[in-house]
């Protein structure tokens, strides 16, 4: 990102002049206090939202010089977690993991191992069959996890992952992004929670009214902040 | 299928269906109306009537002259077809219809002519008018024309109503359907963000949410039009009592009107998820 910036109508200003890069296989926090604007940040990042002004590039393409089916498969290299889970209620986990892979028209024998497969990595193997409704917070979450994964994305981004459930099964949940970094993938987590960031040692993009205010010391992940604003 | 309907969403075209039978049941009833008017002025163009004065001191068995020389002359122009001399009862009926009372026995009778007019060929009322006029001293021709102005009138008005009628139904349906699938879009939001997410192309996501749509719309139409037809019954015995020739066509034009509603759903559908998705990147 260079220099980028998102008015809403309702609320100018909610991202204000940053400029960030992740380099692939980096893993990163986003965090500050509500309404800082981690999840427009993370929003900007799997391109569900136009950035006011600036140059976002992902996979080192200007987003804006793609075409929209270009820009469909750059979300289809994206992989994203939202924190209310974002499963379809009427479907089954089963179903609501494999339908990235459906949506990309692969559902032949060795697609259905692998959902499976994907469903025991994250504990939910047993669980395949039931509706998003019977199951607890974390398993949830854990679906939603093995769908944002199960197109091996070269890119995660989690939105407050933990903020629905407790403080060990988000601990858990951490452990599972830190298995994909190790395979990889490049990991975004927003988080207000600091016992969480205290607990892992990455880079931390702290963000304060809309602006990178601060960066913790560590390799992998570089923000540049707005000229002056540190 | 990744998207399903809310039950609110599913009483959209369950009433869109409802209201499609009982307009196309009320409108084709006007248009009905509106064909026998249409009958009606075309008799009453075709026809021109013909009054000769009976002449006085002949006995019934007696041929009247003037008739006869008004029948010469109704012969012998161009643009009239049969010529029928109505008989002294059927005479005597329509002028006692006409007036409302019984005539006496001893009252004259005119003699009354229905002419045809040719299909082709042009005619001059007026001119025929005087000839008879002269021919038959006393005789009067009319065309119809009063008759046709009111006709004409009452087709006016009956087609204004029908028109009417459909419009504000049209005008209500369109704006139902497009608020409601508007609303229904909304609420179907976060599943259009996850296909987003995942990497669909509008095209994929378009196609869900029209297939969504189309089979919410043929389900609901289907029973909202099964129920406005259950509701016609009512209406039925006194449809079934009248000589009614369109009402057979209610079935091919509740079709269109289906086919109509249903295209405007997919139009509006496909509309409302284009604009969410372009607020996107």
């Amino acid at each position: 990102m260079d220099q980028v910036s998102v008015d809403y109508p309702s609320r100018p200003g909610i991202i204000r002049n940053v400029s960030l890069h992740l380099p692939a296989g980096s893993f990163c926090f986003v965090t500050g206090p509500s309404g800082a604007g981690k999840t427009t940040l993370l929003k900007l990042m799997f391109l569900g939202l136009r950035p006011t002004a600036g140059t976002l590039q992902v996979f080192g393409r200007d987003v804006a010089s793609l075409s929209r089916d270009q820009r469909a498969y750059v979300r289809s290299r994206l992989g994203v977690v939202f924190q209310d889970f974002r499963l379809i209620e009427h479907m089954s986990i089963y179903d609501n993991v494999a339908l990235p892979l459906r949506l990309a028209g692969k559902d032949s024998q060795g697609d259905r191992d692998y959902v499976r497969e994907l469903l025991d990595w994250v504990g939910l193997g047993d669980h395949a069959q039931a509706k998003p409704e019977e199951l607890s917070g974390g398993q949830k979450q854990r679906a939603a996890i093995a769908r944002a994964v199960i197109n091996r994305p070269a890119v995660l981004l989690a939105d407050e992952p933990t903020g629905n459930v407790d403080d060990g099964i988000g601990l858990k949940l951490l452990r599972l992004f830190e298995e994909l970094n190790k395979l990889g993938t490049t990991v975004v987590v927003a988080t207000h929670s600091e016992s969480l960031l205290q607990r892992f040692e990455y880079p931390t993009l702290r963000l304060k009214q809309g602006q990178l205010v601060d960066r913790a010391p560590a390799a992998g992940a570089v923000a540049e902040q707005e000229r002056g604003a540190l | 299928m990744v998207f399903r309907g809310q039950s609110a969403a599913l009483m959209l075209p369950v009433i869109l269906g409802l209201m499609a039978v009982l307009a196309t049941f009320f409108a084709l009833q006007t248009t009905q109306k509106v064909f026998e008017l249409q009958e009606s002025i075309g008799l009453a163009n075709s026809e021109l009537t013909v009054f000769v004065p009976s002449t006085p001191g002949l006995t019934p068995s007696d041929t009247d002259p003037a008739v006869k020389r008004a029948l010469d002359l109704l012969h012998n122009s161009a643009g009239l077809g049969r010529i029928e001399v109505l008989s002294r009862e059927a005479t005597r009926a329509l002028i006692e219809g006409t007036i409302g009372s019984a005539i006496q026995p001893h009252v004259p009778l005119p003699s009354i002519l229905s002419v045809k007019r040719a299909r082709r060929g042009d005619l001059d009322v007026a001119a025929l008018g005087v000839a008879l006029d002269r021919a038959a001293p006393g005789s009067l021709l009319d065309d119809n024309a009063a008759l046709r102005t009111n006709l004409q009138a009452a087709r006016a008005a009956e087609m204004a109503k029908g028109a009417a009628l459909l419009v504000t139904v049209l005008i209500v349906v369109s704006i139902t359907a497009a608020l409601v699938i508007g609303q229904s879009v909304e609420m179907q939001g976060e599943v259009i963000d996850v296909l987003y997410v995942a990497g669909a192309s509008d095209r994929v996501i378009l196609s869900q949410f029209v297939g969504f749509t189309l089979r919410s719309a043929l389900l609901g139409v289907a029973v909202g039009a099964l129920g406005g037809w259950t509701l016609q019954l009512a209406y039925w015995p006194r449809v079934l009592s009248e000589p009614n020739t369109l009402l057979p066509l209610q079935a091919p034009v509740m079709l269109v009107v289906i086919l109509l509603l249903v295209l405007a759903s997919v139009g509006s559908a496909r509309w409302n998820v284009l604009r969410k998705l372009k607020r996107t990147f």
